[in-house]
């Protein structure tokens, strides 16, 4: 049964016309097949909130900020972080499902814990970033340096 | 619960260099108006600077005329000036910036410190990300940054 799985295609947005074929033409087979559509119908969503959720946007709410800065020192389970911050659990919940879909942080189970991973090569993107700002400025230092340079020489054409 | 390193340290931009010039040069290149638009503007932009009133309270206010036209005022108010040694500006127009510029007397040289202040984090990072967007590079940083992570792994 776990096998059939594998004949649907690869979930990658948007694609409702290819969905729904691919549920008729499964679900004709395999009157099973509801249990499974809905991981598939999970899975889809993942995808597409993926897509609309950016780095930016995880670590735009300050208590975000401080999940990431938590964890990143060690994994934590949900509940030790919950624990820690003074807004309610299913504040915590949000904030945590929305690192999830930024790919900000990876959960797994470990017995009854979930166990939340910081995933800090994501951040970089905001670096990259930063850095391209960086160097509009380091520009203009470089067109500074050059001035002076030609004012130097200027004045001492003067002399 | 955030890091309490430095409070402005997601909120912040600092470039500084040693120049190869007296700092008496460097402040007036800094300091007067005939001269800062020719090195202030991006590569391609022109300026003009139509009031720079440098004392605390002063107005500044410049405007960078882009390649394609269209210009961009900025207009800021200084807030403390030491002569030679420090300029203080609250850049008022979009984006809200507070920049301390320091000049340190090094010899011939000077050592130029440029702080720039964002109100927060969601500001600083907003406005980082309009830049890039603006410079139509998204697509390049996007590509940079995943040969970033491939080199790491």
């Amino acid at each position: 049964m776990a096998q059939k799985i594998s004949h649907l295609p690869k979930p990658h947005s948007p694609a409702p016309f290819r969905f729904e074929m691919t549920y008729l033409i499964f679900f004709s087979k395999n009157i099973c097949a509801s249990k499974y559509l809905h991981l598939y119908l999970q899975a889809y969503t993942c995808i597409s909130m993926k897509a609309r959720r950016d780095v930016y946007q995880a670590i735009a709410d300050p208590n975000r900020r401080a999940i990431i800065s938590m964890i990143a020192e060690q994994p934590q389970n949900v509940n030790a972080i919950a624990e820690k911050f003074d807004v309610t659990r299913q504040a915590i919940s949000l904030h945590l499902k929305i690192l999830l879909d930024c790919g900000l942080i990876t959960m797994k189970q470990k017995g009854r814990d979930r166990i939340c991973e910081a995933q800090l090569d994501k951040l970089s993107e905001v670096s990259v970033w930063v850095d391209q700002y960086r160097q509009h400025w380091e520009n203009k230092l470089d067109a500074l340096e050059k001035y002076l340079e030609k004012l130097k020489q200027e004045r001492h054409g003067k002399q | 619960m955030e890091n309490n390193k430095s409070n402005t340290h997601d909120r912040e931009l600092i470039v500084s260099r040693t120049l190869d010039a007296p700092v008496d040069l460097v402040w007036e290149a800094w300091s007067n108006p005939a001269h800062i638009c020719n090195w202030w503007g991006p590569e391609g932009f022109t300026c003009t600077i139509s009031k720079m009133d440098l004392q605390p309270g002063g107005d500044w206010l410049l405007v960078l005329h882009g390649p394609d036209g269209t210009d961009f005022d900025n207009v800021s108010v200084f807030r403390e000036v030491i002569p030679f040694k420090k300029i203080v500006y609250e850049h008022t127009s979009y984006p809200h910036i507070l920049a301390t510029i320091t000049f340190e007397e090094q010899g011939d040289k000077t050592y130029l410190h440029w702080h720039m202040l964002f109100d927060s984090n969601e500001e600083f990072i907003k406005v980082v990300k309009t830049y890039g967007a603006d410079k139509g590079q998204k697509e390049n940083v996007i590509k940079l940054n995943n040969y970033l992570l491939n080199l790491k792994r």
